[in-house]
Order: C-alpha cells, then sequence, then structure tokens
C-alpha cells in the first residue's frame, strides 16, 4: 500500500534548518551572494583591455584623508558624479544634497539649509555640515555657514564628483564637521580640453552662462579658468496669508523674489603643487517680510561674497610617506539691507534701512603626513592652524543714523591630530583617530573616533563606527546685536557636541546591485539654538538642549550595461529633545529618495527621473508642513552633435503644491515652495 | 595720513603676521619635499568628459587586469595554437584577489587555453607557472624572488609603487581613480618574454625603458 508522509503546517523543509536556524541562513546568504558577485566579475571578463583601464575604482578621500575604497571607508558614503549631476538636472549643491540618502533641504526663498538624519535647523546657515572644496573648507569664519544655492562657490557643471560622508568628521576635521562632511572634487583641465560653454534658461526669467577652459599642457601643467553668469527674476508675485492687512497689504509681494550671482573658479596645477582659487558674489532680493521687515519692500536684501585661494603640495616620498600640506586665504562679506518701519522704533512715520556688514577674514595652514606599512598599518598625523584675522559684524541704521552694532574680532584656531588604522585579519580593520581642537571660540575641543570594518565574505561588509564632534559657536551667534531691535548676542556660549554610534552593513548584489543597511543613534548636548527672551522679546542663541536621534536607513543602488542605473533609499527617522520628548521642529519622520537614469537612444539621448518623498515636518508653535512627494524629470542628449550636449529638465512635473518649515525670523511658519519649473540647457565644447 | 594710520593699526599688522606665518610655513613644507621628482607622464589623454562610469572595487579590477593581459605576451615553450596546456598562474603571499580571480579564471581561457591558479607562500611552492603575482603581503623577498625567477620564461607581477625597480615586469596601479599599468619591456624580453605588438596602443600604459 502506498503512503505518503505530509509535511505538517510550519514544520521545516530541511531538519538541518530546524537545528541550525541561523547558521544555515548565514550559509544560503552566502551562497546567494557569491552566486551574484560570479556575476559581477563576469561583467568585468567581457571587458576588453582598453576598457578594462577605462574602469572607475570606487575611492571616497574625506572619510580619512587620504583616498581610500568606498567600502573599506570607516564611515557610510555616498558619491554624487558628474554623470548623475547632469543626467538627474541638477542646478546647485543644495540640488545634489536633496537627493542623498538622508539628507533634505528647505527653503526661505534666500537660502537653502541642509538638514541631515532628522536634525534640520533653520536658521543655522548649513554650520553643522563640513563642506569642501577639494579638500579645503568653505564654511566662513563668522556664521560658520555656507551657502548651498546659487551662491556656492562652485558651478556644478565643474564638478567632477560630490563625496558625502555621514557622521562626526571632526576628528579629522574640527569645528563644523558635526554631522557630517561634503567634499566637492572638481573637474580637472585635462577633462575640458579645450573650451566649453554652456547656457540655460528657465522658468521664473532664469538665464545662466559658463565659460570654461581647461587644457592639459606639457610636462603635466593642468590648467582651468571659468566663469558664471546667472539671473533669476523670480516670482512675479507671491502671496502671504500673514501680511493680509487691509488696506495697508494685500498680501501679495510683487517683484522682490529676484537673483543674480557671478562666479569665477581655476586652478593651476604641476608636479603635486595646486594653486587654486574661488569667487563668487549672489544677491537675493527677500520677499518674506523676514526680520519684521517693511513687507514687499523690494530693497530687502542681502548680499554675500567670498573668496578663496589655496596652495597646496602634495608629495610622496620614497620612504612610503605621503606628505600634503596647504596653506589659503579665505575671505567671506556679506551685506544686508533690511528697510523697517520708522515707527517701530522712533515712533516717527517713514523707513529707515538697516545696513549689516560682515566680514570674515582668515589664514589657514594644514599639513599632514601619511604613511603605511606593508599595507596592514597606516598612520596620519597633522596639525592645523586658522587665524581668523578679522570676524567683524557692523550695522548702521541711515534714520536717525546711529551704529547698532560694532563688533570687530579675531581669534586663532590650532589642532594636531592622529588617524591610524590596523589590519589586524585579512578582512578586519580597526581604525581610531583623535583631534584635539583649542581656539577663542571653540574652547578645548577633544574629537575621537573609533571603527570596525568587517569583510566576512566578498560582497559584505560590516561597519560599526563610533565618533564624536562638536561646533563652536560662531562670531555671529555670540556676538550679533541690531541695537534692540530683534536680536542680542550672548558671550557664554559654549561649543555644542554630538557622539554618534552607527552600524553599517553593505552588500553587493551581483553585477547590478549593491544594497546597504544602516542603523544610527546619537546624542547631540549643549545645542546652540535660536530662541526669544522672554524678558525682552529679542531672538537670542543659547545652548538650550540635549537631542536623541535614532533612525535606519536603507539604500539599494543598481546599474546595467549600457546606461540603466538607479537608486532607492527609505529612511526611517526621530529626533527628539531629551528634556520634552517632543519631536524636533522641521524633522521628517519618513524619507523616500530615488532616481534612474535610463538610455532612450544608444548612447545619444538619457532620461533621468528622481522621486523624493518627504513626511510631515512641524514647525511649533503653529507651522505644519505636511507630506509631499515630488518627481523631476530630465532629457539629456549627450554630444547630440559633435561636443554638444542638450538637456530639458522640468522640476516638480506634477506640480504638487508643498511647504517648508521656516526660521524663526519670518512670520510665516511654513512657506510655500516652487511648483511646476523649467530648465533647458545647452553646453557645447570646442 | 591715512596710510601711516593704516600701517599702525593692529589689523593691518594681524594680517601681516597671517600672512608671513603662512607663507613661512608653506615654504617650509615646500624644502622638506624639495626632492620631489616629477612624475611619470601619462601618454593617455581622456578628452571630454565620460559619458557613463561604472565603479568596481579595487581587487576585482585588478584580478581582471591579470587575466585579460596575459593574451597579451607570448611565451618561448607555448604556442598560441597548442591549447591543450593550461596557462598556470600564481599568487606569491597573501591573496589580494578575495575570490576574485578563481571565479574569473573559472570560465575563462587565455586563447583557447585554461587557466590554473596556484597559491603560495615560498617560490617553491609555483614551480611551473607562466605568471606570478607578487603581493605586498609579507614584503616580497626579492633576493628569493630573484634566485627562483631571473632569466626564466615567467612573467612578474604586482602592484606595488617600487614594484618595476625591484625587478618586476608589470605593474598594476590605480591613479585617479582608474588602472594604470607600468610594463619594462627590456626585463620581459631578458627572460625570454615577447610583447605582442597590440599592446602598443594601449592607452594608459607607461613603458619604463
Amino acid at each position: 500500500m502506498l503512503s505518503f508522509q505530509t509535511r505538517r503546517p510550519g514544520s521545516p523543509v530541511c531538519p538541518a534548518v530546524n537545528h541550525y536556524p541561523l547558521p544555515t541562513l548565514i550559509a544560503i546568504l552566502g551562497t546567494v551572494s557569491r552566486l551574484l558577485a560570479n556575476e559581477g566579475n563576469d561583467e568585468l571578463s567581457n571587458l576588453s583591455l582598453d576598457q578594462l583601464l577605462e574602469t572607475k575604482v570606487a575611492t571616497v578621500a574625506a572619510a580619512s584623508r587620504r583616498d581610500q575604497a568606498v567600502e573599506q571607508a570607516p564611515s557610510s558614503v555616498t558619491i554624487v558624479t558628474s554623470d548623475d549631476i547632469r543626467k538627474l538636472g541638477y542646478q546647485t549643491l543644495a540640488d545634489v544634497l536633496t537627493g542623498v540618502r538622508g539628507f533634505y533641504t528647505t527653503s526661505d526663498r534666500n537660502y537653502s539649509y541642509l538638514g541631515i538624519r532628522g536634525f534640520g535647523r533653520q536658521g543655522d546657515y548649513n554650520s553643522r555640515v563640513l563642506v569642501l572644496v577639494d579638500g579645503h573648507r568653505v564654511n566662513d569664519n563668522v556664521t560658520g555657514g555656507v551657502t548651498l544655492g546659487d551662491g556656492f562657490i562652485v558651478d556644478v557643471d565643474l564638478i567632477d564628483r560630490v563625496e558625502i560622508v555621514r557622521g562626526p568628521g571632526s576628528s579629522l576635521y574640527g569645528n563644523n564637521a558635526f554631522f557630517g562632511v561634503v567634499n566637492v572634487v572638481t573637474r580637472k583641465g585635462k577633462d575640458l580640453s579645450g573650451v566649453e560653454t554652456s547656457v540655460s534658461a528657465g522658468s521664473f526669467g532664469s538665464y545662466r552662462g559658463r565659460l570654461s577652459i581647461g587644457y592639459e599642457l606639457d610636462h603635466g601643467i593642468d590648467f582651468l579658468a571659468s566663469g558664471t553668469l546667472l539671473n533669476r527674476d523670480g516670482h512675479d508675485r507671491l502671496f502671504y496669508q500673514e501680511y493680509v492687512n487691509p488696506p495697508v497689504s494685500d498680501g501679495f509681494t510683487r517683484n522682490t523674489d529676484g537673483e543674480n550671482s557671478r562666479s569665477a573658479f581655476g586652478r593651476l596645477s604641476w608636479n603635486g603643487i595646486r594653486l587654486e582659487g574661488g569667487w563668487v558674489e549672489r544677491t537675493k532680493y527677500i520677499p518674506t517680510g523676514s526680520f519684521g521687515t517693511v513687507f514687499g519692500d523690494p530693497r530687502n536684501s542681502t548680499v554675500d561674497g567670498n573668496y578663496f585661494v589655496d596652495l597646496s603640495l602634495n608629495h610622496s616620498f620614497e620612504n612610503e610617506v605621503v606628505l600634503d600640506a596647504r596653506v589659503s586665504y579665505d575671505t567671506y562679506n556679506y551685506r544686508g539691507l533690511y528697510v523697517y518701519p520708522l515707527s517701530a522704533l522712533d515712533n516717527l512715520s517713514g523707513t529707515t534701512d538697516s545696513i549689516e556688514h560682515i566680514s570674515g577674514r582668515w589664514w589657514t595652514e594644514d599639513v599632514h603626513a601619511h604613511r603605511s606599512w606593508n599595507d596592514q598599518w597606516t598612520l596620519t598625523a597633522g596639525f592645523e592652524m586658522r587665524q581668523n584675522v578679522a570676524q567683524n559684524q557692523n550695522n548702521i541704521q541711515t534714520v536717525p543714523y546711529r551704529q547698532t552694532l560694532h563688533e570687530n574680532h579675531h581669534s586663532t584656531v590650532w589642532a594636531p591630530y592622529l588617524d591610524g588604522s590596523w589590519e589586524v585579519l585579512t578582512n578586519l580593520t580597526m581604525s581610531a583617530g583623535i583631534r584635539y581642537d583649542h581656539g577663542e571660540f571653540v574652547g578645548n575641543s577633544l574629537s575621537p573616533r573609533a571603527s570596525l570594518v568587517f569583510n566576512p565574505i566578498t560582497p559584505t561588509t560590516f561597519k560599526l563606527l563610533y565618533g564624536k564632534s562638536f561646533r563652536g559657536p560662531n562670531a555671529y551667534e555670540r556676538f550679533y546685536s541690531d541695537g534692540g531691535l530683534t536680536q542680542k548676542g550672548n558671550s557664554g556660549l559654549e561649543a555644542e557636541t554630538d557622539e554618534t554610534y552607527e552600524l553599517v552593513v553593505e552588500q553587493k548584489l551581483g553585477t547590478h546591485f549593491r544594497a546597504s543597511l544602516s542603523g544610527y543613534y546619537y546624542i547631540a548636548h549643549d545645542l546652540i539654538n535660536q530662541t526669544v527672551d522672554p524678558t525682552d522679546g529679542l531672538q537670542v542663541y543659547k545652548n538650550i538642549s540635549s537631542v536623541r536621534g535614532r533612525g535606519i536607513e536603507a539604500e539599494v543602488t543598481g546599474h546595467f550595461e549600457g546606461g540603466l542605473r538607479g537608486r532607492l533609499s527609505y529612511c526611517l527617522q526621530r529626533a527628539v529633545a531629551e528634556d520634552t520628548h517632543d519631536e524636533l521642529n522641521n524633522s521628517p519622520t519618513h524619507l523616500i529618495q530615488g532616481n534612474i537614469i535610463f538610455p532612450i537612444y544608444q548612447e545619444v539621448l538619457f532620461g533621468g527621473a528622481e522621486l523624493r518623498y518627504v513626511s510631515a515636518r512641524e514647525n511649533e508653535p503653529a507651522g505644519h508642513a505636511n507630506a509631499y512627494w515630488v518627481a523631476n524629470l530630465t532629457l539629456y542628449s549627450h554630444h547630440i552633435w559633435r561636443r554638444v550636449d542638450i538637456s530639458a529638465s522640468i522640476y516638480n512635473l506634477f506640480d504638487h503644491k508643498y511647504l517648508d518649515p521656516t526660521p524663526i525670523e519670518l512670520r510665516q511658519t511654513v512657506l510655500e515652495q516652487d511648483g511646476r519649473t523649467f530648465l533647458v540647457k545647452l553646453t557645447a565644447g570646442f | 595720513m591715512t596710510l601711516c594710520t593704516a600701517l599702525l593699526s593692529p589689523r593691518f599688522w594681524r594680517q601681516v603676521r597671517g600672512m608671513t606665518a603662512s607663507i613661512a610655513f608653506f615654504l617650509a613644507v615646500v624644502c622638506l619635499a624639495k626632492d620631489a621628482s616629477p612624475p611619470p607622464v601619462v601618454s593617455a589623454k581622456t578628452v571630454g568628459a565620460p559619458l557613463e562610469t561604472t565603479e568596481y572595487d579595487e581587487p576585482s579590477i585588478k584580478a581582471a587586469l591579470l587575466i585579460k593581459l596575459t593574451p597579451f605576451f607570448r611565451w618561448p615553450d607555448m604556442e598560441d595554437t597548442e591549447t591543450n596546456r593550461p596557462m598556470r598562474i600564481g599568487v606569491l603571499g597573501k591573496n589580494p584577489f578575495g575570490d576574485s580571480l578563481n571565479d574569473l579564471t573559472r570560465a575563462r581561457t587565455n586563447s583557447g587555453r585554461a587557466f590554473q591558479v596556484t597559491y603560495g607562500s615560498k617560490p617553491e611552492q609555483l614551480k611551473g607557472c607562466q605568471v606570478i603575482f607578487i603581493a605586498s603581503e609579507p614584503p616580497p623577498n626579492w633576493a628569493e624572488i630573484r634566485r627562483a625567477w631571473e632569466a626564466k620564461p615567467v612573467l612578474l607581477m604586482g602592484d606595488q609603487p617600487d614594484f618595476i625597480e625591484q625587478g618586476g615586469m608589470v605593474n598594476l596601479l590605480i591613479r585617479q581613480q582608474k588602472p594604470f599599468l607600468q610594463i619594462k619591456r627590456r626585463t620581459i624580453e631578458k627572460a625570454g618574454l615577447k610583447v605582442k605588438a597590440l599592446l602598443d596602443n594601449t592607452k594608459r600604459i607607461e613603458w619604463i625603458p
């Protein structure tokens, strides 16, 4: 008689799984990973020698101040390439960062503010992330901030790649590397090999023109020079309910959203010596009536300008010591024109101009040497000094004339640092670093970090990371006061600190996919926060709170032959104030970011689509920004005729209405952002 | 008068001090590195920005290069038509390729000739190999290597900065994120091997005289 043995519901298929579930699971995952990894090698073996010599090795320099493979970097790293920038239609560095896992930006119609891992304080002028251009620090020495929009010192067309390193970076970079480091690597002259020009036109009367020239000359001299002009008329009119006050104001402001900027960038390098410089000046008119100014007055405006000159040397000695040294001079100049009703101060009719001048100048010297011993031990030792020769803030009121702010300061920061790694096993690397910063503003700050990078099987990498960072109070937070009008200084501020713990798992999934999963926890103490002093109603910066943040970030990237590639990420994050357990303002719980680049016709026409979801954000006490989806679409043609590229982009494709929380100086608690906009761009090389 | 005021102001002298310190610092560093030698001139010239770049890990790229380069060399005792003998590759020292080399050689051939990979820590363990990759770890014992393979038809590959100076033949390096080859033809020919002309036109190769 035939009998059939049936499996009970829930019983395991294989006895081994029943007895050893975890090892079996690991074995299955390992086998699958290995099989998938073989596909990747197959793809490489199908390339010709010429093609193989043009493949790129994934490296990052910002994570350890030296080139290393992304997988081995002691941080969670994302690289955005120039190809991504072109095909996804990014116009500014803020656009680039908005597409990066865990990052989001807000705009107050003057500046773009960066949020990272649920922490996005508008009004901090991006001073909690360190931005570098080819390793040169561009955060200024008065506000500690950096302009990420059209006022950024490098035109996006000149970017070769952007390295985004998440987590504390103070153990190598000191002040401002609080939640992350962004290193913008620029193109070389030989990448242009001639003259390149670009013109673009877009919505709201937006025109941009760029002229660049770059060559690699004899004896390895590389030369690049570029200039960019931008003008944007902005919205003809904008409506703000908060300013509806008939018959004085109907809530509309007209022709007050314009913007223009000019920038230049150049570099000359030879034999490891590099001279590089940049200059930018950007004027933005302010339509929002911020800081209690006269709403709708077209004179309300800010002008931000900075330039730098950086001379650096990179030299490899015969004994495998690599020396990097740089000296640089930077300036930052800001001029704000704010029109106030006289009645607010002096009980007079008419208006008065409040003119602010911020001027920062500083010298930086940095030298560090790197040595490796048999690729098993590496050590980087360095010393950095920054001499802030001017950190000046002045403010005058024109009618009646009076000087309401006159704070001229100077300071020095010096910092030795040490960073090393040890390959304990062939697949296990430990690294650690420490930096001590001393200065008048930053006090004495010690920033350690430690990490373990483990490759149990070839396609899998585990990273266990710890780091501590700090941000010193800047001159603006300590001394800015406009004579009792809106804001006062607080010279008693102390540095804020952050400690982050993170576990990252990176997994190659065959030829085409790569996945990463990261869980992090951070606690930031003594945060410097803009608040209102109840005794006089003035805004003032105080060390008032601690914040705990935790989250999970998951990402899958894929690439296929022919140019099809994409990235999809999801972030679950929660950042709360330690005392009240309330979620922070401007802190979305969910972020979904995705993009796909797809070939349409051979290697000539490509499409780039981007999708971004940001969940609801609060802006206490009364603001609420709903969750939103935004989609962007770009068509990009490469060398459609000789060296001519053409692209056309539609931003906010479905014309979704969405809002961003605002900084405290605005009466509006949320601001509506742009609807559907267009841009056409033509780039030609000669 | 204005000039005198400016010269006497502490702000002016702070600027001068800052500038002087910076220049002195840089000059000191340049003096330290004064023995800087000019970098080798790269023959390849990239024109225009790359259209699309896919990034791979370094071990996989080097393993693929190792395999891909072998058909460009001719061994005296191996005719191209003789495909029944496998091409034997030896890795001396700690395997730097992970699983990539095994994966790549499993299904590939050199002009119909199968690959066979052997790993060893001593030259004696790699006898009979036509290609030897000398890993950087542990530090190679060059005296031992020369004794084992000098003037023998064995292609010596490596990936260390001073590999060619030490007596290596083909150096697989990474420069500016891309693979870059150094090849010393004289050492190769001295060993009785021939370089096929096809390799002459390949970009990103520095021919060491």
